[in-house]
């Protein structure tokens, strides 16, 4: 059984060594994290995975976040298969053009997690091979998992009809149409 | 009728056409190995060795040819609509469909949001419908007992292509 062999303090060192510019901090639960620029990711992200002490081979989840007003944040959890370490990157930003490079090229896992984050929340990943959406119908306009989003489709009738209801109680209403939003 | 009741002729049976069909469209569902989310783990379990389908004479078929019951469970996104009425239409006569767990009966958690189909109702017939969220294996054999009884009250007559 693979004990975690680099934890969450020696990561750190390690880190700073590799990156002298960067600044991690340590999250919970032994997470180490990271503030990436998106136009360093690639070079970060290549180091990660390449070099003889990080060796990150594994990415465990990439999720966006919609943070309203301060625009939106992509956040990338990684795995090293050969030391354990764990690894957070936050890469956050602007509101009006949420665009960064793809990390797919380097982790392929990524494939799927970035199509959710562009069909859901209309964050743009360039050079991804496949960038459409995964949940929504092709023909959606709008990304649903935005705080702002609106639904815009017509709403839809839901009948209660008398004969439907079982309870006493309620027998009292005859049919009613309740349009619902 | 009673099955044994030639007293006279030991080992004959006598019973009636459509007691003897029913009886042996229920007792062998073969049901199509097809399930969207959270409630198909529950049939899984439902499926396993505790609570064992194989002594209902139920077994699984990947091909929607040779199945004869469907089981929805799951939410049914819009984008799933499609698949599961091309796979419904893809089933042969006789064929029966029950609907698992609250979101295949009327959207569930999930009603009225972005992308889910009101219940599978709106998209083929459903025979049964099995509420819960997700409902228990006990609860979707009380479903499968209930379509059983439903298909030994059925006539010789085949249904109406809906």
């Amino acid at each position: 059984m693979l004990s975690r062999t680099v934890d969450a303090r020696a990561l750190i060192d390690i880190l700073k060594e590799v990156f002298p510019e960067m600044e991690p901090t340590e999250g919970t639960d032994g997470w180490v994290e990271l503030n990436v620029k998106p136009s360093e990711l690639t070079g970060i992200a290549r180091t990660l995975r390449d070099d003889e002490r990080l060796k990150f081979n594994y990415l465990s989840c990439l999720s966006g976040v919609d943070l309203q007003d301060k625009g939106f944040r992509v956040v990338i959890n990684l795995l090293s298969l050969h030391t354990l370490a764990k690894l957070t990157l936050k890469i956050d930003l602007p509101k009006d053009k949420p665009v960064l490079p793809s990390v797919t090229p380097i982790w392929p896992g990524a494939n799927w997690h970035e199509r959710e984050a562009w069909d859901l929340l209309g964050i743009q990943f360039k050079d991804h091979p496949d960038l459409r959406r995964i949940l929504m119908k092709q023909d959606w306009e709008g990304h649903p998992l935005r705080k702002d989003y609106v639904d815009k489709r017509p709403p839809r009738d839901t009948v209660i009809k008398k004969e439907d209801y079982l309870s006493s109680t309620a027998c009292d209403r005859t049919s009613e149409v309740k349009k619902v939003g | 009728m009673g099955l044994m009741d030639n007293e006279r002729v030991p080992g004959v049976i006598t019973t009636n056409l459509q007691y003897v069909l029913n009886w042996s469209r229920k007792s062998s569902l073969w049901y199509l190995l097809f399930g969207i989310a959270c409630c198909a783990i529950e049939f899984m379990a439902a499926g396993a060795a505790r609570y064992d389908l194989d002594r209902f004479g139920m077994f699984y078929r990947a091909s929607p040819r040779q199945a004869d019951l469907m089981f929805v469970q799951g939410t049914v996104n819009e984008k799933m609509a499609a698949t599961v009425k091309r796979l419904y239409d893809q089933m042969a006569e006789p064929r029966w469909v029950i609907a698992v767990g609250a979101c295949a009966v009327s959207g569930g958690p999930y009603r009225n949001a972005y992308n889910v189909v009101n219940g599978v109702d709106k998209i083929i017939p459903v025979d049964v419908y099995v509420p819960g969220c997700p409902p228990r294996p006990e609860a979707i054999y009380y479903g499968i007992m209930q379509l059983q009884e439903k298909i030994m009250k059925e006539g010789l007559k085949p249904k109406e292509i809906v």
